[in-house]
Parts: structure tokens; C-alpha cells; sequence
């Protein structure tokens, strides 16, 4: 189990230096040219040539990547072309933000997601079943953003109950991971609810039943478990979603998170952001998916034999 | 005369889909005595399976219906049994055993878990130990090492685990063990040694037991009486030399073993009955196997057939035996 972790661990660094190279290589083929912009419209050739020695950006693009690199591996992730603030700050200050939503936003779906699934399951065709269908259709359909902005007419406007943008204290969080976590459970929703019917339906099952097993322990104890797998799946899919595409909500409730971080910087040609982010994201998304693995292992023994073996 | 155990009077089940109404079975009458060996014969669809999960109360919910008759076990009708009461009744009264061993067992429990889960069920108050010990003897009773009762179903192999859902079966001894084509799943060899360890578990533990199969060899190997399936009735029924020397069969019993194979005779031709079972959703009037029939007259199409007694054990359903009275087995 170890080594495959550490399998696992090791693998993640050939992804990253994977994704440094095509993304290095994006932001250099793309139009526009950061000092330019940068300098603003008044401004001598001298001081461009200057800036863009500054930048590092008179070298040629192979020299460039590798001194990134070179710097990355060092800790220093280098500066902000348009901040001029290191950009390892820059990012750590936005990064709790988007984790706290994402892990609040993740806890939502899955808690709810799961419950209403197995109820949904077991009394299908029951008027609970008709309703969470109707609203998880109507959930998966509508955009974030509407969701959200109807929140905050609901719980900040209208009943005041919660702060109405930007983040002071813990509330803040609450209200932009709802608006998250509702598209996502939807499908949760949906998705444990098929399950659950699938494996209802399997031999096992009669089996426990031919054995005298009680209606609720069969559902708990023999169907939630094989039901779960491809739950946790999704789940993890979610995580690395939200992680890098909570852009939209964080607009919506001013929140100063790595979406918005992300879109300035791309706009602006802040390649060093840029590449900080996406990375950052990268790594979070592998630990994400070994852990996502792991839970599976945790859940099926099948799954355990070939991780030893 | 044997004591009864389980006697099931006229039953009717209808599954009901959104494009048919299925009759899968129509008016099964069969009796089971205590410690005795019953085999159900027929074809795949006949009603066999829907029989064992009718006594268990098994039949798929909302789709599957009983519209009329009675299953009676010790004389109580299982139908009007609680849920609470089904839950005893099931694992501890009556087990089942099914078809394929590939998929009834919880691919993410213990096989050791899955055992002692039931004994727990239905010995409240059982100390961990001695349901551990339970455990353990039903693994050596079915032949299987006991040490390997913490590993999952995937790690064994389709013979071990149907050995693995005998001894499910097996561990509270029930009264009465449904066997639902038991060695269908399984090559030759294996299918030897289960049926082997069936009959010696009926002899140790006076279990009596339904078995269900295709295999008219299997019933003579183990069975005492055998009932002949079709289309959901039960068309002959009889003790096993009955079914096996009498010279008076239901035409559908003598087709069954007319496609038996002779190994002493050289044929290049199988003999299989002609036609196929008829749909459930549309069954044919008068005798349903008629179409089929090689002795088929008017009476057949029309009108359905009574149930003769040829003998206080043996009984046939079909026209062809109005004349012959009780008696008549010789």
C-alpha cells in the first residue's frame, strides 16, 4: 500500500513538468506582449527594452522556460508582471478562499447528495422520489450564477441573514459554497439514486434477503457500499472542478479567490501567475485523485488487491 | 403418512410490466413432507425460479403478484406473514440457494461475515465465539478451510463459492432448503461433488429441500419426488419411480426424456420436443401444451385438463388419462 502510494506520489512529477511545458509554451504563443501592456501608452523604447530585460523576457523561449523551472525548483515561483508582488504571496493569499468554498461546497454535496439518492432509492416512485427528481433536473440545468444571485436576493437582501459579498468572517463562505454545491449534488443526487436502484436490483441482495436480513441493514450494511464506488468517483471529479472553476461564483459574491486571480493574469499575460495557479491546481487535482483511489480501495476489496499486488 | 411441510394450494403469480401481464405461474399445487427431497423439472421460463421466490416472498416489488392461492408451511400461510415474521421465517426456516454463485455473494463483505452474518440474525444473543465456531464448522462441513473465511468472494473460485452459498444456506439448518438449479453455473466435475455434498447434508441434517434444475439425472441422483413443470403448472408430480418407471407420463414427460441422449445408441440426430414454450403474456387455451403436443386432439384445444390420480402418489395433468383410474400404475 505504501509503495503504491509512493508510486503514486512520484508519478505526479512528470504530470507537472508535463503541464509547465504546454502551458509555458501557450502563454508564449499567444498574442501581446506583457511589457507593452504593462508600460501603459506613454512610454520610451529605451524603458520597454529595459522592462522587458527586467522580466526576463529579451531571452530566447527556451532560456526562459528552463531559468522558470530552475527558479521554480528553488521556491521562488518569481515575480507578478503586474503587481510586481512575488507571486508565491499573491497566490497564498487567495488560495484559502477557493479551498475553504471547495471543501465546504464538497461536504454539502456529498452529505445531501447521498442522503436523498439512497431515500429516493428505496421509495421510488414515492412523492419524495417524483419531487428530488423534478428539482435535481431543474439544479443540474440552471447556471451557478443565476442560483447564486437568487440566494443572495433570498438570504442577504431580502431576510439579511447573511453577508452579502466579499469575505469578513466564516458566513462569507457559506452562501457561495450553497451556490456551488448545487449543480454538483444534482448529479450526486441522481447519480446515487441510479446506483442504489442498480445494485438493489443484484443477486447478492435477494441473497440477504433469503437470509432474513433487515430491510434497513440490507440497504446500509449491503447495498450502500457496492452503491458508493461510483459516487466517490464523481466526487473527486467535483473537487478538482471547483478548484479551478469557481470563477463565475466568486464574481458573483466579490470574492478575491484563484478563479478571478486565474482571468486577471491570463488577460493581463502574467505568465508567472498563470503558471503558478494552474500548477498549483495540478498538484491539488493528483493528491485528489490518489485519494479518490484510495477511499475506492477502502470500499472494495477488489479494487485493494490489485493496489497491493 | 409423511408429515407435511410445506404445501403450496392453487398459486397464482402475475408479474406485471408496462407491456405485457406475465402469468408466470398458473395454479401450482405442490406438497413438500419433512425431510424429503423434492425436484421441480423444466424448461428455462416454466415458473421454477418464481415458485422458491414465491415461498420466500421474494417476488420483485410492485411487479410481481400473487392473485390467488396458498403457501402454507407447518400449516401458517406465508402471504399473511408480517415483515417482522418474514424476517425470521427466512434464513432460519427456509433458505435458498441461488442459481448463480458468481453474483450471490456481497462482492464487498467478508464470505466469513456473510455466514455469520445469519447465524447472528437468528440466534440473538450468541456470543462472538461461539458464532465464530459455527462458522468455522459450516466452512469443514461444505469442505472449504476454515482460515479462509476472512477473504472476499473475487479471491475464490465459482465451485468454492457455491460451496460458500451451501453453507449460507445450511447455517441455522432451516426445515426446508430451496435449491435453485444449484450446479447450473458449474462444469461437470464440480457440479459431481456439490450434488454429492447436497445429498450427504439432506442425510445428516434432515433437511428437506426443493431442487430446482433442468437435469432430470440430478433429480434421480437425489430427489424422492419430482414434480414436471410447464408454463407455469405443474403437470405431473409423482414419487421418484413414478416419474422414472411408471408407463404413464404426461406426453411432455415423455419428450423430456425422449431428448435424453442414449449413449448406447448410435443416432445422428438429437430428439428434442418440437416447438418452443409458450409466451406467458399469451398462453394457448385449453391445455397449454397443446401446440406442442405430438398427441394433441380437439378436446386439448379447447377445454383445459383435470388432474388424474393414477396412483395415491402420482398424478398427471392431461386429457389423455380421464379413463384410466386410480390404480392404474401397473
Amino acid at each position: 500500500m505504501v509503495k503504491y502510494i509512493v508510486k503514486r506520489l512520484i508519478l505526479i512529477i512528470p504530470i507537472i513538468f508535463g503541464i509547465s511545458i504546454i502551458l509555458f509554451t501557450i502563454m508564449n504563443l499567444t498574442p501581446g506582449d506583457p511589457a507593452q501592456m504593462l508600460i501603459g501608452d506613454t512610454y520610451t523604447e529605451e524603458a520597454l527594452d529595459q522592462l522587458r530585460a527586467e522580466l526576463g523576457l529579451d531571452k530566447p523561449f527556451f532560456q526562459q522556460y528552463i531559468d522558470y523551472i530552475w527558479n521554480a525548483l528553488h521556491g521562488d515561483f518569481g515575480i507578478s508582471y503586474r503587481t510586481r508582488n512575488p507571486v508565491f504571496d499573491e497566490v497564498f493569499s487567495r488560495f484559502p478562499h477557493t479551498v475553504a468554498i471547495t471543501f465546504l461546497s464538497i461536504i454539502i454535496q456529498v452529505v445531501v447528495g447521498v442522503i436523498v439518492g439512497i431515500v429516493a432509492a428505496v421509495k421510488q416512485y414515492s412523492l419524495l422520489d417524483t419531487v428530488s427528481q423534478a428539482i435535481t433536473m431543474v439544479l443540474a440545468s440552471v447556471p451557478d450564477f443565476w442560483i447564486g444571485l437568487m440566494l443572495l436576493l433570498l438570504f442577504s437582501v431580502k431576510l439579511g441573514l447573511l453577508p452579502l459579498s466579499g469575505i469578513e468572517n466564516w458566513t462569507g463562505y457559506i452562501l457561495p459554497a450553497v451556490a456551488v454545491a448545487l449543480p454538483y449534488m444534482a448529479n450526486l443526487i441522481r447519480l446515487t439514486r441510479s446506483t442504489m436502484l442498480d445494485v438493489m436490483r443484484m443477486d447478492y441482495i435477494d441473497t440477504a434477503k433469503a437470509k432474513g436480513v433487515p430491510k434497513k441493514k440490507i440497504i446500509f450494511k449491503h447495498a450502500l457500499k457496492n452503491a458508493l464506488l461510483p459516487v466517490v468517483t464523481l466526487a473527486g471529479v467535483n473537487i478538482s472542478w471547483m478548484l479551478g472553476g469557481t470563477i463565475v461564483i466568486e464574481q458573483v459574491f466579490n470574492i478575491p479567490g484563484i478563479g478571478s486571480l486565474m482571468i486577471t493574469s491570463i488577460r493581463n499575460k502574467d505568465t508567472p501567475v498563470v503558471m503558478a495557479t494552474v500548477m498549483f491546481i495540478a498538484v491539488l487535482s493528483c493528491l485528489i485523485n490518489l485519494a479518490t483511489d484510495l477511499i475506492y480501495a477502502a470500499i472494495d476489496p477488489r479494487v485493494k488487491a490489485q493496489i497491493k499486488g | 403418512m409423511a408429515e407435511k411441510l410445506l404445501e403450496i394450494k392453487d398459486l397464482w403469480v402475475e408479474f406485471k410490466t408496462d407491456d405485457a401481464l406475465v402469468h408466470a405461474l398458473n395454479g401450482v399445487n405442490l406438497t413438500v413432507n419433512k425431510g424429503e427431497a423434492y425436484g421441480l423439472v423444466g424448461e428455462t421460463g416454466a415458473g421454477k425460479t418464481t415458485t422458491c421466490k414465491s415461498i420466500l416472498q421474494l417476488l420483485p416489488e410492485r411487479v410481481g403478484k400473487i392473485t390467488n392461492g396458498e403457501i402454507l408451511f407447518e400449516g401458517k400461510n406465508i402471504p399473511d406473514f408480517t415483515e417482522k415474521e418474514l424476517e425470521d421465517f427466512r434464513g432460519s426456516k427456509c433458505a435458498m440457494i441461488f442459481q448463480d454463485p458468481m453474483t450471490s455473494l456481497n462482492p464487498v463483505l467478508t464470505v466469513g461475515d456473510q455466514v455469520a452474518e445469519e447465524i447472528e440474525l437468528h440466534n440473538p444473543g450468541m456470543s462472538k465465539e461461539d458464532i465464530d465456531k459455527r462458522v468455522d464448522d459450516m466452512f469443514k462441513l461444505v469442505g472449504l478451510l476454515p482460515e479462509r473465511k476472512g477473504e472476499f468472494p473475487h479471491q475464490f473460485s465459482g465451485g468454492m463459492k457455491q460451496r460458500i452459498v451451501i453453507a449460507m444456506g445450511l447455517a441455522c439448518q432451516p426445515d426446508l432448503l430451496l435449491a435453485d438449479e444449484p450446479t447450473t453455473a458449474l462444469d461437470v466435475t464440480i457440479q459431481l461433488q456439490i450434488l454429492k455434498l447436497m445429498k450427504d447434508l439432506k442425510e445428516q441434517m434432515n433437511t428437506a429441500m426443493i431442487m430446482v434444475t433442468h437435469d432430470l439425472g440430478i433429480v434421480a441422483k437425489i430427489c424422492d419426488r419430482a414434480g414436471i413443470m410447464y408454463a407455469g403448472e405443474i403437470i405431473e408430480d409423482g414419487d421418484i419411480e413414478d416419474i422414472f418407471e411408471s408407463k404413464y407420463h404426461h406426453p411432455y414427460t415423455v419428450g423430456l426424456f425422449g431428448s435424453i441422449p442414449d449413449l448406447t445408441v448410435k443416432t445422428d440426430r438429437l430428439n428434442p420436443i418440437q416447438g418452443l414454450m409458450p409466451d406467458p403474456a399469451d398462453l394457448p387455451t385449453g391445455c397449454k401444451f397443446h401446440p406442442r403436443c405430438p398427441k394433441c386432439y380437439e378436446e386439448c384445444v379447447n377445454v383445459e385438463p383435470k388432474v388424474y390420480q393414477l396412483s395415491p402418489s402420482h398424478m398427471i395433468k392431461c386429457h389423455l388419462f380421464k379413463d384410466i383410474k386410480e390404480g392404474g400404475n401397473e
